[in-house]
């Protein structure tokens, strides 16, 4: 069987630990992000266990990418500790401000210049923005088929994969051949804690580095400027508890509590 | 002396912190309810991952298998494990001891253990205390006598812990009282002794205030061990051993120690900003911020002296005071901090159900291991006393201050 | 792209095995809404093999028109057949926003959709307003629902949005005005399709260990009895959620210790939606609960410490609130 070689897209997110600490940044709308530590995007980690196994089995090379500013490099780093053969880091001021669209976009012209890739894996939906637009997006502009919700990848043969794509209250077992982008979610494996070999690997291990002109992108899909959707008002919601206290008879409030927590999006599809 | 750690030392602390989280702490309630069948079966378990993750390859190097890394990346190990429980580490610190043991008596049995050790399935420990007391080594009573092929060994070891090891290093005294050239250290030697010989029986198991009876009784009754079985050479005995457990056992007693004072740094500090008293946080109450800051000065020195000590170890060199000097500091500290720890909880922290009784519990028993604080300070003023170091000394009466 | 060109408000309306979703239904309702500011069109797209009689139930909930692509490429849902036959429907009739329902398919076929033709789309919004403009706003909830965005699409069209399911009200059947339905030919032939559904698999969801629980129900002593604990194991099960309880409820035999009790010493949970049934509320309880979305207290006893750490508090007995609401509940899920 010929080996795959694999791309995993990883994001850097801050630590959910720490969340509390964000604060809005009032004159420019944008969170202030400083002093919170950055971790891979948990699915994403996900998907670069699936690629390790899948090394492991078929051999092949895994490399990951990732597009963000300079201190990317860390998340890079635990990559590594965790044993991927490459990392790339896509930093340019002209990728600042992205979407999703143009992060895709930036995405594939990284993917597309390293060449050589059988496999496209990332995390279903990411920590904080949890779109999961990217990986669909990347692959149509790789031309590439995709699928989502992905809790199983099985090879049937050198190029043909089976998947398990989780719908509600079931999963479609779908086939496709690669090249292919496959978005896997959190429960397709554990990842396994790094062994200290991955301390070494972290420190001694090279990250490449590309700009926008190296990738040879259009400035104007990137960033700010290549990004349909904006933000333009955000707002802190009051994370107090509310301490709503809810009166009238037994069936009244039951009534009103179901409309609150159907409001809050909390009420269980039943 | 660098005031920093590698970025591969501060990998290895991501990696023993998330180890602890995913393994360790989830077990805890586990371990307190359990007895000692619990202890060494979780032991067992937790030997696999440990090895798995390689933690026993840090001090290690390269040629023989392992990663180099060293040993202040094994004190941060340590530290964030035995944070989660002390103790923990035990598993792989039985082959940090059986690497030790085997370099240091070298031809068939390293031939014969290495290849398993680096796998993280060989597990040692050092056979010295004898009842006539842990400190008093030369006054150990164990004998071996040479026969045509080998020895034979009598005697018995007690408070050995490491629990059924695969094999361990015997202190025992070769030597002719009578003799002159036999006096003094030069009676002992070391032996590796492994379980399986003939003559070898693990005697009376004894449960310590930790409940996890992890001390235990070798028993050898005419016990024949081959020639290749000597750690180098006959009368070598006391520095072999004492090279194992000061670079092995007194580094990893500290850290345990050090895991306990980082252990209950965490408890108490998270605990004092969540819990209320008064309608305030108790971090607001100035008493219980002088013992939150009493807490956090004992950690950073306990770090600095343990790391110092392991830094040293790393360039090659003795560090054999520094390290009495780290392991006093931190038995002492641990002792203060498990205590402000337990006093931040009030009532909760005696109540089994939570980590800072245990914490406490703990400390005793890492106050006699690797040992005690006597054995400690009779090594420091030895080298006060005895030391050339023209850095420490004065030049004569009068700059002394006569 | 001139935006001017772009007029109409479409909703994707998902059907499975041959029944509509009802978060396409729940979409035309707030569709209506915005339609009827913009002025414009709404019109519901619905995809299948053989679903023209769906689209006829369709055009009862309040839609101008139904376009409906009816044919075998598109009788299971795949990400080649379906993105591209809505791609060529968009590009043919130029709308100016499509909304889609955020079910696994809507999530994987609207992000495929968007790249294709080049526009803008926000996910998981939560509540749709226009701007002065007549440009759609969505506010997404981030960060754990921290903060609250607004997300604009100007320049591009359509402005494509995902809703989650059961955020919406379902809007009533309006039997008077019925919709035109309009059967359209796509381009889409199997040719075209990359991927092969083997297999559609149902199940039973498994009972997840109360740390993964989305929705847990908590009991404390306040329950009194193993008959008041019923009521506290019904909810959960009207909610398809958890059960968890206190250390004084599993002391009583109600709850069992390693499993279900939840705090400091216990499970430290994090659902959307947490109920405290019978609950004091003590720091030991509240520690393993902060992390909730959404806090229910109930508890007789005004004075309950829970109260101050709920969003929602009821100071009845819920011996007779529970009761109500699991009725409640089993009315929505007919």
């Amino acid at each position: 069987m010929c080996p795959i070689n694999t791309v995993v897209c990883i994001k850097p997110v801050p630590d959910i630990r720490y969340w509390d600490r964000l604060s809005l940044d009032p004159a420019t709308k944008t969170l202030r992000r400083e002093g919170i530590p950055i971790v891979i995007s948990p699915m994403d980690k996900n998907a670069i266990e699936e690629a390790l196994r899948i090394r492991q089995a078929r051999g092949g090379k895994v490399t990951v990418v990732s597009m963000g500013p300079l201190n990317t490099e860390d998340i890079l780093r635990s990559a590594y500790a965790l044993g991927v053969d490459d990392a790339v880091l896509l930093t340019d001021r002209t990728f600042a401000g992205a979407d999703t669209l143009a992060t895709a976009y930036v995405l594939s012209e990284g993917i597309r210049k390293l060449g050589n890739v059988d496999l496209v894996l990332l995390g279903n939906e990411s920590l904080d923005g949890s779109t999961g637009q990217v990986g669909p997006q990347v692959a149509e502009f790789l031309g590439l088929p995709s699928i989502t919700h992905v809790s199983e990848i099985t090879f049937t043969d050198e190029t043909t994969v089976q998947v398990k794509s989780n719908i509600e209250l079931g999963f479609m077992r779908i086939e496709t051949h690669l090249p292919a982008v496959l978005a896997v979610t959190g429960d397709i494996n554990v990842v396994h804690i790094p062994s200290v070999w991955g301390a070494l690997w972290a420190t001694e291990k090279s990250i490449a580095k590309w700009t926008c002109a190296e990738l040879g992108a259009e400035t104007g899909r990137c960033g700010l400027t290549g990004s349909p959707t904006w933000v333009p008002e955000v707002a802190p919601i009051d994370v107090k508890r509310r301490g709503e206290v809810l009166k009238g008879e037994p069936t009244q409030i039951a009534v009103q509590l179901i409309e609150k927590l159907r409001a809050d999006g909390v009420l269980p599809e039943i | 002396m660098p005031f920093e750690l590698t970025p591969a030392e501060e990998q290895v602390r991501k990696i023993a912190r998330e180890y602890t989280e995913r393994e360790i702490i989830p077990i805890r309630k586990k371990l307190e309810k359990g007895g000692a069948a619990v202890w060494w079966d979780e032991c067992a378990k937790q030997l696999v991952k440990q090895t798995e993750i390689g933690f026993h390859l840090l001090i290690i190097p390269k040629e023989d298998g392992g990663t180099g890394i060293g040993f202040v990346a094994r004190c941060i190990a340590i530290e964030e494990v035995c944070s989660g429980w002390p103790g923990i580490n035990d598993p792989w610190y039985r082959c940090e001891f059986a690497y030790k043991f085997v370099k240091a008596t070298g031809g068939e049995v390293e031939k014969k253990w290495l290849p398993r050790i680096i796998k993280g399935t060989a597990r040692a420990a050092p056979f010295m205390t004898e009842p006539t007391g842990g400190s008093d080594v030369m006054n150990i009573t164990s004998t071996a006598k040479k026969v045509s092929d080998g020895w034979v060994i009598n005697g018995r070891k007690i408070f050995l812990s490491g629990g059924d090891v695969d094999f361990g290093m015997a202190l025992v005294k070769t030597g002719d009282p009578a003799d002159p050239k036999t006096r003094g250290p030069r009676a002992l030697s070391a032996f590796v002794i492994e379980k399986g010989m003939p003559g070898f029986k693990w005697g009376r198991l004894e449960n310590t205030v930790t409940r996890q009876q992890e001390l235990r009784e070798a028993i050898f009754d005419n016990l024949f061990v081959p020639d290749s079985c000597l750690v180098q050479g006959v009368g070598r005995g006391l520095q072999s051993v004492l090279g194992a457990v000061n670079d092995i056992g007194r580094m990893n007693i500290t850290s345990h120690l050090n895991g306990i004072i980082l252990g209950t740094y965490r408890t108490a500090s998270q605990y004092a900003k969540e819990r209320k008293l008064y309608g305030k946080p108790l971090a607001d109450l100035q008493g219980i911020q002088f013992r939150l800051a009493e807490m956090a000065v004992d950690l950073e020195i306990t770090r600095c002296l343990t790391y110092r000590a392991a830094w040293l170890r790393n360039q090659g060199k003795r560090g054999d005071t520094e390290m009495a000097v780290a392991k006093y500091f931190a038995t002492q500290a641990a002792m203060r901090d498990a205590m402000h720890c337990v006093c931040i909880h009030g009532t909760y922290g005696v109540l089994e159900d939570y980590m800072p009784q245990r914490y406490f519990r703990d400390v005793p028993v890492r106050m006699m291991a690797g040992g005690t604080d006597e054995a400690m300070k009779n090594m420091i003023a030895s080298a006060v006393i005895n030391d050339a170091n023209p850095d420490l000394s004065s030049k004569n009466m009068q700059d002394a201050g006569w | 792209m001139d935006i001017q060109a772009y007029k109409g408000v479409w909703v994707f309306a998902e059907q499975r095995d041959g029944k509509l979703l009802d978060v396409g239904l729940e979409l035309l309702a707030t569709g209506r809404e915005l339609a009827d500011k913009l002025g414009e069109e709404l019109v519901a797209v619905l995809f299948g093999n053989q679903v023209r009689s769906l689209a006829d139930e369709l055009a009862s909930y309040g839609t101008d028109k139904v376009l409906v692509a009816d044919s075998p490429v598109l009788a299971v849902y795949r990400n080649d057949s379906y993105s591209l036959a809505l791609t060529e429907l968009v590009n043919q009739r130029k709308p100016s926003i499509v909304l889609v329902g955020g079910t696994t398919i809507g999530m994987d076929l609207a992000p495929r959709v968007a790249a294709k033709l080049g526009t803008g789309l926000t996910a998981h919004a939560v509540s749709l307003k226009l701007d002065k403009d007549g440009c759609l706003l969505a506010q997404i909830p981030s960060f754990g629902g921290t903060i609250m965005a607004s997300i604009c699409c100007a320049k591009h069209r359509p402005q494509m949005v995902t809703v989650p399911p059961g955020f919406l009200k379902k809007p009533e059947k309006k039997t008077a005005k019925k919709a035109s339905v309009e059967t359209v030919k796509i381009a889409v032939t199997e040719k075209d399709v990359r991927t092969k559904v083997l297999e559609v698999f149902r199940q039973e969801p498994k009972s997840k260990p109360i740390q993964e629980a989305e929705t847990v129900v908590c009991g404390g002593f306040g329950v009194g009895s193993k008959e008041g604990w019923k009521m506290v194991e019904d909810l959960a099960g009207a909610l398809g959620g958890s059960v968890g309880a206190t250390r004084p409820a599993c002391d009583e035999g109600w709850a069992v210790q390693d499993e279900q009790m939840v705090g400091q010493s216990g499970k430290v949970i994090h659902p959307k939606l947490y109920f405290g049934i019978g609950i004091s509320g003590v720091i030991h309880h509240l520690i393993g609960i902060k992390d909730s979305k959404v806090i229910v207290a109930i508890n007789k006893d005004p004075k309950a410490p829970l109260a101050s750490s709920a969003d929602y508090v009821i100071q009845s007995d819920f011996r007779q609130v529970v009761p109500a609401l699991i009725s409640e509940l089993q009315k929505i899920k007919k």
